[in-house]
């Protein structure tokens, strides 16, 4: 009596679980089914499931089977999003140590690779290069300025200093603004300054003569260039501008643009680059 | 990145501001005397560099104690290779 129970709730309890997990389906059969149904010979139905190998070892019911599919579901999607989440918050500082290290979309390459102290060093027994000096002024800028030395001759990574000379002729302060330019095209990669007095105000009191001095140096890749083999003199320009205060209040060259472009040696190019401004104001 | 490349836009064709930024100006001529001491010097030596490179020391050495240069090694500004006169105070 007990034992037919027991199989009988055994019976009972797996068929239940088996159905309300399956609904669309044909209920399985258990073995012990599948045992009477075949001793009593009735017509099985077509769509018969096997039996279960073994239901007794492993009882994974189905709804148990399903929660651990879904739970796996759930682990690979959010892993998936965290991490197109965590790499769109990388990409910005990949992309910019990218940049900047290949020069990708004219970014500039600055920094401590340019002026290492070993590309300080002069090439002894270089061919040496002669740089003169030139100096302009816009005509609203009531300066006088002037280099103090007509050329220098230096090395390939030699450092050197030149000085130009500004005196103020008005009878108020006047701030101005340097541009520079290089000529010719092709030195311009190899000429390198460490410090000077251009792209940022200089403000001369009334009256006041000042020196202005330049650190520069010719690095030493020149040497293995192809095109600077036969280069014997350069000229280093510099022009000084009337500073205005554009609209964001930042100080500018008070001069049209083509002056200014033509000033950093732009003027024999066809499309340069050019930035529109808006309705300025005079300082 | 290498410096031997052909100039292109992204390299040769533009304008880029220097390395340390701009000198502030020596409105007292503190420094004077060490500038027209290197340019007599160029005066003599034909111009070269090579000669007064002792003087370029002095100059700049006298900058940065007068608070008109930021203080830094030799070696970073290319300097610290010559042979000098002794003479004058230097770091």
């Amino acid at each position: 009596m007990t034992s037919t129970h027991s199989l009988r709730r055994v019976f009972v309890t797996y068929s239940n679980t088996l159905v309300s997990t399956r609904p669309h389906c044909q209920p399985r059969i258990s073995s012990w089914t599948y045992g009477v149904l075949s001793l009593s010979r009735r017509p099985l139905s077509t769509h018969m499931f096997p039996p279960p190998k073994s239901p007794r070892a492993r009882v994974v019911s189905a709804r148990d089977l399903y929660a651990q599919r879904n739970r796996n579901l759930f682990m690979y999607t959010s892993a998936v999003v965290i991490l197109a989440v965590g790499a769109s918050y990388a990409a910005v500082p990949l992309y910019r140590m990218f940049c900047a290290a290949t020069g990708f979309a004219g970014t500039p390459v600055v920094g401590t690779g340019r002026f290492e102290a070993e590309r300080l060093v002069p090439i002894e027994g270089a061919k040496r290069i002669k740089v003169h000096f030139n100096a302009d002024r816009s005509e609203q800028l009531p300066w006088t300025f002037t280099p103090q030395q007509k050329y220098v001759t230096v090395l390939p990574g030699e450092t050197s200093l030149a000085f130009y000379k500004a005196k103020n002729n008005a009878d108020h302060d006047v701030i101005g603004i340097a541009t520079y330019n290089v000529t010719p095209d092709r030195i311009a990669p190899y000429f390198a300054k460490v410090e000077c007095f251009c792209f940022e105000e200089q403000k001369l009191l009334a009256g006041e003569e000042v020196d202005m001095p330049l650190l520069f140096f010719i690095d030493k890749d020149v040497l293995d260039d192809p095109a600077c083999r036969n280069l014997d003199d350069i000229v280093l320009s510099y022009t000084f501008f009337k500073a205005r205060r554009n609209a964001q209040g930042q100080l500018e060259p008070d001069a049209p643009d083509d002056v200014v472009q033509a000033s950093q040696g732009w003027s024999d190019v066809k499309f340069k680059l050019t930035t529109e401004t808006s309705e300025t104001t005079r300082d | 990145m290498s410096f031997g490349r052909p100039p292109s836009i992204s390299t040769g064709f533009q304008v880029t501001p220097p390395n340390r930024g701009s000198f502030p100006l020596d409105h007292y001529g503190e420094c004077k005397e060490f500038m027209t001491k290197y340019l007599d010097c160029l005066k003599n030596n034909s111009s070269t560099s090579s000669e007064c490179r002792h003087l370029n020391k002095d100059y700049l050495n006298c900058r940065m104690h007068n608070g008109l240069m930021e203080k830094d090694e030799w070696k970073n500004l290319g300097l610290d290779n010559l042979k000098s006169d002794g003479l004058i105070n230097r770091k």
